[in-house]
């Protein structure tokens, strides 16, 4: 804040000083968050990372924070904001707030007015001290949010709601993106900080490489983390690398289970095992959104710091795409593949006869506790309409809550987490206060929902190889072949029943399994077909939708981390791409499989959610 | 009407098991976590050969306080996999609040009792329930409530639980240590001819050298069947010195393009410093090919070691023929063996 401040009066001082003024202040750059969270999911589509109340139906405590302003008067108000539940119900608005300035609550409550984000006008304020201390009161606890705020007191400016126009002036304003710091040059940068990025960063440090590992989110272990609560998934040490996966063993939990308490997902594992690692530099908080190629070879990627918006580069050799969603590859022009092959492109059985952009969706997941006293909920008039049918009597929504089956999970995503959070709320509300059986949950209270969506599949970045479906039934291995995946080909599909519900809207899915041998996916999946040093771990890789039904499970992820990680090593002691691996030093690639990266002598504890397989004996 | 015809048929045989359990040793005991014990019995077939196991079970389950004894027959196979299960007419299981078992409850505890694939079984007793939703009837609601209940019959969580245990727990390695131990040439042969991969790979992992010198055409013929990885495990598990032989050397020439890399990768690993016969060479030689890159330099390498004067002029054509290069390592062994033979190997690329 202080940085901003300074760099605002840089750009206004002297002669400026008597000019018009408009002041913008970034509501994720708050000093003191209060209750308030910050939610960076959707900043490549609206633009920013903004707050927002996250109370489960509890307003959330003040967020504050101080404002120089250069001179004293009369300022008009706007505040970013957007009414998110007005798209399914004309009631009023579920995420409501107040902004007070310096003490004085405006009279008008903000978070009521329109569906997308826009400025709202919040009238007039007089600013009568250079320091003005600036607060968001939420009212209601479902998810109001603030992007920013700004002051004018010139007549003549309105602030745009056009994204482009609008990213425009904030980078002019803060001057952020006209002056990205270094980060420094790295041999290897690695983007999500999921199983698969953080493994990859691991391996290669372990062997020698100098590692940028950039995660936006303050935790490591993506759909993992106590954000998402995503138990790990598939086995490890499996033929023909048994050694892979010791990593997963190192850092991955010890319990299993979705959505259950915080603690079992041992995020601090994570994270120290990646602070203990004296070659990874390690930047939370960064969301990369931007690539700069010369002739199909990255040579740098730049993030924006989701709290103060700073623009960071990392330059390097060689870059992974861990982010679960192939932005790295789609900025930096890699092919890619969306949605459902048909028949005639694989020539799949699993695969449906005609294209179509059906993904698996995402989860929105969630649970409540008992306490020893009746708790209320508030009867939201926003919720979706609930009756006995359509009632479900649990305390919990595991996996199986799942939505946005043929939505867009980057252009729709906040679309999609919103509405998993209106049908968790929708539900609850219908329990809390309308049910013939609500004395049952008369002591139930939400303890958790998920704010971070869980996402199962986005895009999937090509690479020389296209893994599919017959390649795991029949089997087929290849030579080239890595990290073994074991999980059944497991895909997704609406509830039919929920559908009937919902129709066009269903959040509940059905899956469908195929068991399989454990299956060493082919390097050459690994890396993308036209972006030369660019290689991927994570359910962004080289195969089709069906086989993404078994890759994506995060021990195996985990262990695509690992190979990746050990194949940064070896491209760079070789000084070659990972093409250049495959076609030349595979031999270099498969002795550091064959040895393993993570600690073997640590007792084996990742025996939970194994899944199902063909193989016919344990190993381990 | 079709149970009641099941039960008595039920009675019948398990009279006369029963009759012969008071004439039979048993071959060994298992003691329970509980403190209680079972006995094993090992069951033979026409020829006297070893068959499998049987065992009477009684064990105390309490299902939310409500206690009683399980009383069921359990049968193994050879090498310690669960089979079935038999009830005891007068005695059915039973689920909370004394309910019997319905039959869909019998084919459920069935397919539990023989499958590996379960999470439930590896949460700690204890921590099956959660007390926090005690609303619930089944007693084991909250947070392990969904993956636990969709695994077992409601109702019966302990039951399941407990024989699940029994089933696969420690009386699986007495089986086969029992087996193993039985070992005869017989019975060697009759596990080889069961259609059953898993018997196969608990033959794999318990042959001693002999028994595999003894055996080895059958195993390897088990070999161009299997499925998986278990002609990798089969190669990785064959003596080192078996590898010097004719028929092994033969079996690989006349399989090794129908074998899947991995198994390949462990046969070449297994031939290191292993005498090759002049067929096999030739064989490698002849699989030295541009489309092969990924095993050229190990079989160069492997073709290189005690390389007579006929195979190394072969090596030399082949290589430059086909214009494969030769890794640093390999191309200095190649002038060493050259230094006495004196070829021409200028044309030769170097990687
Ligand atoms: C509800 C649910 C249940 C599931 N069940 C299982 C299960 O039981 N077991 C299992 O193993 N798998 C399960 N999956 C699948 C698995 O969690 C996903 O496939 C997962 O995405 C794979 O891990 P990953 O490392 O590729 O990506 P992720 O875990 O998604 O990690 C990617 C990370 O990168 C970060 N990131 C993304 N973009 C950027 C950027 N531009 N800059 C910086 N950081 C970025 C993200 O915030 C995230 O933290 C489930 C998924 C869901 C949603």
């Amino acid at each position: 804040m202080k940085k901003l401040t300074l760099l605002f009066l840089l750009s206004i001082c002297g002669a400026y000083a008597q000019k018009p003024t408009t002041v913008m202040v970034e509501a994720e750059s708050f000093k003191n968050k209060g209750g308030w969270v910050v939610d960076q999911q959707f900043m490549d589509v609206m633009g920013s990372s903004f707050l927002m109340a996250h109370g489960m139906g509890k307003p959330v405590a003040d967020a504050s924070t101080t404002v120089s302003f250069p001179s004293k008067g009369k300022y008009k108000v706007y505040v970013r904001t957007r009414n998110w539940s007005s798209q399914w119900s004309k009631k009023e608005a579920a995420g409501q707030f107040l902004l007070s300035v310096d003490g004085k609550t405006l009279p008008k409550t903000f978070g009521k007015d329109h569906a997308e984000w826009a400025w709202s006008e919040g009238g007039t304020v007089k600013i009568s001290k250079k320091e003005v201390i600036l607060s968001l009161k939420d009212l209601t606890g479902f998810n109001g949010r603030v992007d920013a705020i700004i002051f004018t007191n010139d007549p003549a400016f309105k602030p745009t709601n056009d994204v482009k126009a609008l990213s425009d002036f904030r980078n002019d304003y803060f001057g952020f993106d006209r002056n990205p710091k270094l980060a420094g040059d790295f041999d290897f940068v690695v983007v999500g900080g999921g199983m698969a990025g953080t493994c990859a960063a691991i391996a290669a440090a372990r062997n020698g490489v100098k590692v940028a590992l950039i995660q936006n989110r303050p935790v490591l272990g993506g759909n993992n983390s106590s954000e998402v609560r995503v138990h790990l998934g598939g086995r490890i040490n499996l033929e023909p690398y048994p050694a892979l996966g010791n990593l997963v063993n190192e850092i991955g939990p010890k319990e299993g289970g979705n959505a259950q308490p915080k603690d079992y997902y041992e995020d601090d594992k994570k994270m120290n095992a990646v602070l203990n690692e004296p070659n990874i530099s390690l930047f939370l908080n960064h969301h990369a959104n931007s690539v700069e190629t010369n002739n199909g070879t990255i040579e740098s990627v730049t993030a924006t710091n989701i709290e103060t918006g700073e623009r960071v580069i990392f330059k390097g050799a060689l870059f992974a795409d861990c982010t679960g969603d192939g932005t790295i590859g789609i900025l930096a022009g890699a092919e890619y593949m969306i949605g459902r092959e048909s028949q005639s492109v694989y020539g799949e059985p699993t695969a449906p006869e005609v294209a179509d952009n059906l993904t698996m969706g995402a989860s929105v997941q969630w649970f409540s506790e008992t306490k020893d006293t009746p708790a209320t909920f508030p009867d939201i008039q926003w919720a979706l309409p609930w009756d006995e049918e359509k009632s479900e009597e649990i305390t919990k929504g595991d996996w199986e809550w799942e939505t946005g089956m043929g939505l867009d999970m980057k252009l729709d995503f906040e679309q999609i987490r919103d509405y998993g959070m209106l049908a968790v709320y929708s539900n609850w509300n219908y329990l809390k206060n309308h049910s013939k059986n609500k004395e049952k949950f008369a002591k139930e209270s939400l303890r958790w929902v998920a704010f971070i969506a869980g996402k199962r599949e986005s895009v999937r970045l090509k690479g020389d190889y296209v893994l599919i479906e017959q390649d795991l039934t029949i089997p087929r291995v290849y030579p080239d072949g890595t990290a073994p995946t074991s999980w059944t080909i497991d895909l997704h599909y609406p509830d039919p029943e929920n559908s009937k519900l919902f129709p066009g809207a269903a959040f509940k899915s059905i899956a469908k399994h195929t068991k399989i041998y454990p299956y060493p996916i082919p390097f050459r999946c690994l890396y993308s077909k036209n972006i030369n040093n660019l290689m991927m771990a994570g359910r962004d890789i080289s195969v089709s939708h069906v086989a993404l039904g078994t890759v994506r499970v995060m021990r195996t992820t985990g262990m695509m981390g690992e190979v990746v990680g050990m194949a940064a090593s070896v491209c760079k002691k070789e000084n070659t791409t990972p093409r250049g691996l495959y076609q030349k030093h595979f031999d270099q690639l498969e002795a550091l499989m064959l040895k393993g990266v993570g600690d073997p002598t640590l007792p084996y504890i990742q025996g939970y959610n194994n899944g199902g397989t063909l193989m016919e004996i344990k190993k381990k | 009407m079709r149970w009641l015809l099941a039960q008595i048929l039920l009675l019948l045989t398990l009279g006369s098991f029963q009759m012969r359990d008071h004439l039979e040793e048993p071959s060994f005991s298992i003691k329970l976590e509980d403190g209680g014990r079972f006995d094993v019995y090992a069951l033979k077939d026409g020829n006297g050969l070893l068959d499998g196991y049987r065992a009477h079970i009684k064990a105390p389950v309490c299902e939310d306080r409500l206690c009683y004894d399980v009383n069921v027959i359990f049968y193994w196979n050879l090498n310690g996999e669960f089979l079935r299960y038999e009830v005891l007419p007068h005695d059915p299981l039973t689920k909370m609040d004394h309910e019997p078992f319905l039959p869909e409850d019998y084919k459920k505890l069935q397919s539990i009792l023989t499958s590996q694939d379960l999470s439930f079984v590896n949460i700690p007793k204890d921590e099956l329930v959660t007390k926090s939703d005690s609303s619930e009837v089944d007693g084991y609601t909250g947070a392990t409530k969904l993956t636990v209940k969709k695994e077992v019959i409601e109702g019966a969580l302990y039951t399941c639980y407990t024989l699940w245990h029994i089933a696969n727990g420690t009386v699986v390695e007495s089986i086969k240590s029992h087996t193993k131990n039985a070992f005869s040439k017989e019975l060697i042969r009759k596990i080889i001819a069961q259609d059953n991969q898993t018997a196969h790979y608990f033959l794999i992992n318990n042959l001693n050298s002999s028994q595999f010198a003894e055996n080895l055409p059958e195993i390897l013929g088990l070999m161009t069947s299997s499925k998986g990885y278990f002609s990798k495990n089969t190669i990785e598990k064959i003596p080192k010195t078996l590898f010097s032989t004719e028929p092994l050397q033969d079996f690989i020439v006349a399989n090794y393009q129908e074998l899947d890399y991995y198994t390949q990768l462990a046969i070449l690993k297994k031939l290191d410093n292993q005498r090759q016969s002049g067929s096999l060479k030739q064989f490698f030689i002849g699989h030295i090919d541009p489309k092969n890159s990924f095993q050229n330099q190990k079989l160069i390498g492997l073709v290189l070691q005690n390389i007579g004067p006929e195979e190394f002029g072969l090596l030399v054509g082949q290589l430059q023929a086909t214009g494969v290069g030769v890794s640093e390592e390999n191309f200095q062994a190649l002038q060493q063996v050259n230094e006495q033979l004196k070829l021409n190997i200028s044309m030769i690329q170097k990687l």
